[in-house]
């Protein structure tokens, strides 16, 4: 459609946002596909296996570098907040501070940032590999739909786990605040945990959990349609990936804003 | 390992993995539920009704003696007061004469609902409708305050002001002015007047010994030293002196009113005593009536004027008697004869032994 070279600028911006909204588009066809192959996926046994792995894939793989990436969050937010609450000769309220961040915020990014780095872009690689060598297409002759049989299980993986990993990066993020209280501001750990406590509250968690939902079935939605609009061989390829983690990390802080500001006005 | 024991081993990993974090996730929302898993639900929803909240917001601590014992759920508009829901702890006890009031966290912001138990009956937190205190907002003042005093210097009340403010001052410099130069009595104090100095040393002196002769007044009242004292101290031998001397009296009026002695039959009417003195007071007053006191007075005024008249007259040395008041010259005269009498007899008295002798020689002869 557009394989010709444009003729003006203005022509080559219409084209850009043209294709930015197809797309968008095809993402969101694969998303929605996606989500209505679910019951198929475990309605098969082989789609159920397939799932499980995709959960091993997406939720324990990933645990490594979640528990080092929200370990070390925490320890940087406690650290920040708590020496300006020393100023103020405040520390008592380190907990609340570094539990009520990650909650509401960096639970759920260290969560999306991590499967968008290590999951989308496996995805995202794997699937264009599949696509530049036809595997797709004769998926496609099969009349096997590459949507439910590769996509639905690695998105619902993603949608399942997300929700879990985030909150494990509260935890240990919350662990990792308590560490450096303890360690660096002279925080009593149980002072640490009963101001956390005293500050968590269950929308804050829940609407934490729902922002994670939602970076996963972004974090899938846009490496299965990155990795199936795979074109140019092995470069295209390295592309797809690349785009796919820097669309990702976008949608992970534009979805974040929206859902904060729907949730607290 | 086969494709089948590597597939078993991932499910069990992920089913412990997603176990434990929603087991993790359950627990951690009971607990920030505030539910006491083992003793059931340990929060309480209370209503307390405020006309204004002074910045309140959702999830603001509930502090009651001194601890937090819940938050601020939410609050409600209702069309003329703001209803607060508060959760807190169910073992809050809340009395009559309660007090709930909305406080300032810190000088850099926010609230806490501050309950206050009271004293009263016990009341039930869920079912009582708790009415809070009108917070102060300070800022509000503080802008009422401003408002005053920009109409105060937009409608020129504040020249006015400044205009006395100033005459006042130039008052008090001039007064001060005199106080320095030692006019007026604040100046003589304030300046070196010895006199004055001297004047109020001397009162103070005597003030003070006043007050030391009072004191040893008191002192010898405390003490129960003279008349006074003696009433006044817990000595009985006064009051006993003093009870005789009544005991004594009363004895005395009974016998007058008895008629015992002469005083008494000259207070009975029926004693023949008693009759005759008033006879002879009466008497005595018919003796008074019966001598005119006019001619009595006319009399003495006539024979006043004579008397003056006279008196006149010897001051003027009129008469005999006021030439010998008066003139001196008879005096001397007078005195002079003495002395030539004395001198007569003394020359006499000299005499008389040579002529006796005379005579009797001259006799014999």
């Amino acid at each position: 459609m557009w394989d010709d070279a444009p003729r003006s600028r203005t022509q080559g911006v219409v084209r850009h946002i043209a294709k930015f909204l197809s797309s968008l588009g095809w993402c969101m066809h694969i998303t929605v596909e996606a989500l209505s192959d679910f019951p198929s996926v475990l309605c098969r046994r082989e789609g159920r296996a397939d799932l499980v792995r995709q959960l091993y894939t997406t939720g324990i793989r990933t645990l490594p570098v979640v528990t080092v990436v929200s370990l070390f969050i925490g320890m940087i937010l406690a650290l920040q907040v708590g020496l300006e609450l020393r100023r103020f000769n405040q520390e008592i309220y380190l907990g609340a501070a570094v539990m009520i961040s990650l909650m509401r915020e960096m639970g759920p990014f260290a969560c999306g940032i991590c499967f968008a780095a290590c999951v989308g872009s496996a995805i995202a690689a794997e699937l264009g590999t599949m696509k530049v060598n036809d595997e797709i297409a004769a998926l496609e002759i099969m009349s096997i739909s590459p949507i439910r049989f590769l996509a639905a299980p690695r998105i619902m993986a993603l949608v399942v786990m997300a929700p879990l990993v985030a909150f494990y990066c509260i935890v240990v993020g919350a662990m990792g605040g308590g560490v450096v209280g303890v360690t660096q501001l002279g925080v009593n750990f149980t002072q640490y945990m009963a101001s956390a406590m005293s500050i968590a509250d269950t929308k804050d968690l829940y609407v934490g959990l729902l922002k994670a939902t939602l970076f996963g079935l972004t974090v899938g939605g846009v490496s299965v349609a990155e990795g199936l609009g795979t074109t140019m061989g092995a470069m295209g390829v390295g592309k797809s990936t690349q785009r796919s983690v820097i669309v990702n990390f976008l949608l992970i802080l534009m979805f974040g804003y929206m859902v904060t500001r729907a949730f607290y006005d | 390992m086969s494709a089948k024991r590597k597939d078993g081993f991932s499910e069990a990993i992920v089913g412990v993995f997603m176990l434990a974090v929603l087991a993790l996730l359950v627990y951690f929302t009971i607990i920030i539920s505030g539910v006491d898993v083992i003793h059931g639900k340990t929060k309480v929803y209370a209503a307390v009704t405020f006309t204004d909240v002074g910045g309140l917001k959702d999830k603001d601590n509930v502090m009651y003696r001194g601890t937090k014992v819940g938050v601020v759920d939410r609050i409600e508009l209702s069309p003329d007061a703001l209803k607060v829901i508060v959760e807190i702890d169910k073992g809050v006890v809340m009395r009559e004469g309660y007090r709930i009031s909305v406080c300032d966290l810190s000088m850099l912001g926010g609230h806490y609902l501050l309950m206050e138990e009271g004293e009263g009956a016990e009341l039930d937190l869920v079912t009582t409708e708790f009415r809070g205190e009108t917070p102060v907002d300070f800022g509000r003042t503080i802008s009422h305050a401003a408002k005053k005093i920009d109409e105060i210097f937009s409608s020129g009340k504040l020249s006015n002001i400044v205009d006395r403010v100033e005459v006042a001052s130039a008052n008090l410099a001039a007064m001060t002015e005199d106080v320095r130069a030692g006019k007026g009595t604040v100046g003589r104090l304030l300046s070196e007047d010895e006199p004055l100095y001297s004047d109020i040393r001397s009162t103070v002196s005597d003030a003070k010994t006043t007050m030391t002769n009072l004191a040893a007044v008191t002192t010898n009242l405390r003490e129960g030293r003279g008349t006074v004292g003696k009433l006044l101290s817990e000595d009985e031998t006064v009051y006993n002196d003093l009870r005789k001397t009544l005991d004594g009296a009363a004895a005395v009026a009974e016998k007058l009113k008895s008629g015992e002695g002469l005083a008494g039959r000259l207070l009975a009417k029926d004693d023949p005593l008693a009759k005759e003195f008033e006879d002879a007071v009466n008497a005595f007053r018919s003796a008074s009536e019966s001598f005119d006191a006019r001619t009595t007075l006319a009399s003495a005024e006539k024979l006043m004027d004579n008397l003056n008249a006279v008196a006149e007259r010897l001051r003027n040395g009129e008469g005999t008697l006021g030439r010998l008041m008066a003139d001196d010259g008879l005096y001397k005269e007078v005195d002079g004869l003495a002395r030539d009498v004395r001198q007569v007899i003394d020359n006499f008295r000299d005499t008389t032994p040579i002529s006796t002798f005379g005579s009797l020689i001259m006799g014999g002869l």
